[in-house]
């Protein structure tokens, strides 16, 4: 009987460190807890738009952040990450970068980070295009 | 063989007690310097000005014909290219991965704008089905109706029917947004994981039926809702980006979005508990 | 008499009798003799080969009418050959056809209840469900758009699927609107197909085309 409560505990206490997620409006509205560590839902805030992102969406012509609306700043291994859908893996934002504790700032400097990844020459696409492209 | 199993490799998700994915396969570590890559430029893609202008008769010409012109045409630095003719020919405009001004003086048939990333286009037209198909970023825009699967499995960009679009829009989606000005059939937003769609008009039954995840705003009448789809409360920057959005959209200008009705998943079907994002890459 | 083929020939001739069942009953008891459609207004003409060919064969960019339906069939549920070509009559009714795009999958069950109320099945295609199917309706005395109304539940499976009889041309699309169908529609003209590139070839100039939505059934009167 003594040994089964001492198994139990730690368990317990697991649970219990999932369970102290800050709840999001969004999770109180379906009554369950999102996995991701960001809210796939998250409308981004274009108060927060950076120099370098406003100067991207001209580049291309677009009115507002087009495909980067979907893109946010999420975790690889513990460390703060965004994901190259081009690439298939996660992009790790350098410590050199200071973080601000909101996801919204947060997330605009993944999409600063993730463009600048893609248009990198040392972005894996581009040996695969070398190597690959055919027309 | 090495083991891929090694203790060390343990996440921070599995010291919280998580369930991890073990990654077998050869994997890549790349190192780029953030500051040198601000020329706005991708690999293999053609430097094209918006302001170079032309026109292509594709009357007589096959869609592989038309497709190959285009990239032609792209490659000359041309950026905004009118497409007359179009004549609901299949398969035109596929594939561009380029950023480029499109305007297509007619309709569509099937598959039109196929797998593209980057351009604006501009269809003063009706369009087939599965218009817009694996759109990765870009905005595509319809004057008239569509057909059936709109924007089936898009991943990124806008994609706006000014007029009404048949069933199954938004199948499948992976991001992105849909904005359709009219009315949309049934299965509408079947099983989406990610992105939004907005109706202005009515919809038909089942919708958003199997979601896993995203978000559905409808301004009419909901014919049915789908299995896993349930209402939600409208949010302040929900309106206010809802407002953004048709104005990016040029349609519903005077339109409500206050009375606009939210549309989530339940997540009974499936929920992210237990992943990590590392599990989820596939649907980013 | 016309002969069009070694293997097809149009006949018409003069008959009194109201009940067409009996009458074609009568012509079908000679050996290796089958309807393929009867009718006063309306022909219907099956043969293997492509749209151009077929065409070409009966010559039917002449023939001079109000409406035609047609079909080029992938066959997918049973054999290619001529019986299940589309478009199907919907025997014992003159001037009664349909085509039709999809899969049924009640069809057996349908067709034994059918074949028990005296209803005869030509192929085993099982498009053929439809024409029959309309046919037993009416037979019973429901109008067309009726008995295609109540094909949306009574027929399992996805389909779109057109009819055309003496004075009338109808659609229908099943409830998951799974199969294409492109419609145009002005005081005039009616235009309707699987795809947009089809009518653009009798209407290349820039006009209003739309997709019917989930079990959507139109009739026009001609």
């Amino acid at each position: 009987m003594a040994k089964k409560k001492t198994k139990s505990k730690p368990k317990k206490e697991k649970k219990m460190k999932l369970g102290t997620f800050k709840e999001t409006a969004r999770e109180k509205l379906i009554g369950q807890h999102i996995g991701y560590r960001y809210d796939v839902n998250l409308l981004p805030d274009y108060k927060k738009i950076t120099p370098f992102l406003k100067k991207y969406v001209e580049a291309m012509g677009w009115d507002d952040l087009n495909w980067l609306e979907d893109v946010h700043m999420g975790y690889e291994e513990g460390r703060p990450a965004v994901f190259c859908r081009n690439a298939n893996g996660w992009v790790t934002i350098p410590k050199s970068i200071k973080l601000p504790d909101n996801q919204q700032d947060r997330d605009m400097i993944a999409r600063e980070l993730l463009v600048k990844f893609q248009m990198s020459p040392k972005h894996p696409l581009v040996d695969l295009k070398k190597a690959y492209l055919k027309f | 063989m090495a083991n891929l199993k090694t203790t060390e490799k343990k996440t921070k998700a599995q010291a919280m007690g998580m369930h991890t994915e073990v990654l077998t396969g050869r994997t890549q570590q790349k190192f780029f310097n953030p500051d040198e890559a601000e020329n706005f430029y991708y690999f293999g893609t053609y430097d094209v000005d918006f302001n170079k202008r032309t026109d292509l008769d594709v009357k007589d010409m096959t869609a592989a014909e038309a497709n190959k012109k285009i990239d032609g045409l792209m490659s000359e630095g041309y950026g905004t290219i009118v497409i007359k003719n179009p004549q609901g020919k299949h398969s035109l405009g596929v594939g561009i991965l380029n950023k480029l001004n499109l305007i297509f003086e007619g309709s569509l048939g099937y598959f039109g704008m196929g797998s593209c990333d980057g351009p604006i286009v501009r269809i003063n037209g009706r369009v087939g089905w599965s218009c817009a198909e694996n759109l990765m970023a870009g905005k595509v825009v319809i004057e008239k109706n569509a057909g059936s699967c709109f924007g089936a499995a898009i991943r990124g960009g806008d994609l706006i029917c000014k007029g009404s679009v048949g069933a199954r829009t938004g199948i499948d989606m992976k991001g992105g947004t849909i904005i359709i000005g009219g009315d949309a059939g049934a299965f509408t937003g079947f099983m989406m994981q990610r992105g939004r769609i907005i109706i202005l008009g009515d919809v038909g039954i089942n919708l958003g039926d199997s979601m896993y995840d995203g978000t559905i705003f409808v301004g009419g009448e909901i014919g049915s809702y789908g299995s896993d789809a349930v209402d939600a409360e409208l949010t302040k920057s929900d309106q206010d980006w809802l407002k953004r959005k048709l104005k990016v959209a040029e349609i519903g200008e005077n339109f409500d979005v206050s009375k606009m009705k939210k549309i989530v998943a339940g997540k009974k079907l499936w929920n992210y508990d237990n992943l990590e994002p590392t599990e989820k890459k596939g649907a980013i | 008499m016309e002969r069009i083929l070694p293997y097809s020939l149009r006949y018409e001739v003069e008959y009194d009798k109201k009940d067409l069942l009996e009458f074609s009953q009568k012509i079908e008891s000679i050996p290796g003799v089958e309807i393929l459609s009867m009718g006063k207004s309306l022909e219907v003409i099956k043969d293997l080969g492509n749209a151009k060919m077929v065409c070409d064969r009966y010559n039917l960019d002449k023939v001079v009418g109000t409406h035609a339906i047609g079909h080029a069939r992938m066959a997918t549920e049973s054999g290619v050959d001529i019986k299940s070509a589309h478009p199907f009559w919907g025997y014992p009714f003159s001037d009664v056809s349909v085509v039709h795009n999809g899969q049924l999958t009640n069809y057996w069950n349908n067709r034994r209840a059918l074949e028990n109320k005296g209803m005869r099945f030509m192929s085993e295609c099982d498009s053929e469900l439809i024409a029959v199917y309309i046919a037993q309706r009416m037979r019973e005395g429901a109008t067309l758009e009726e008995g295609m109304k109540e094909s949306l539940s009574g027929l399992d499976g996805v389909f779109t699927y057109f009819v055309a009889t003496k004075d009338s041309l109808g659609m229908a699309k099943d409830t998951m609107a799974a199969k294409p169908l492109v419609l145009y529609e002005s005081d005039d003209l009616v235009a309707m197909g699987s795809e947009e590139i089809a009518i653009r070839s009798i209407l290349p100039q820039e006009i209003d085309t739309y997709d019917p939505f989930d079990g959507e059934v139109k009739v026009w009167q001609i």
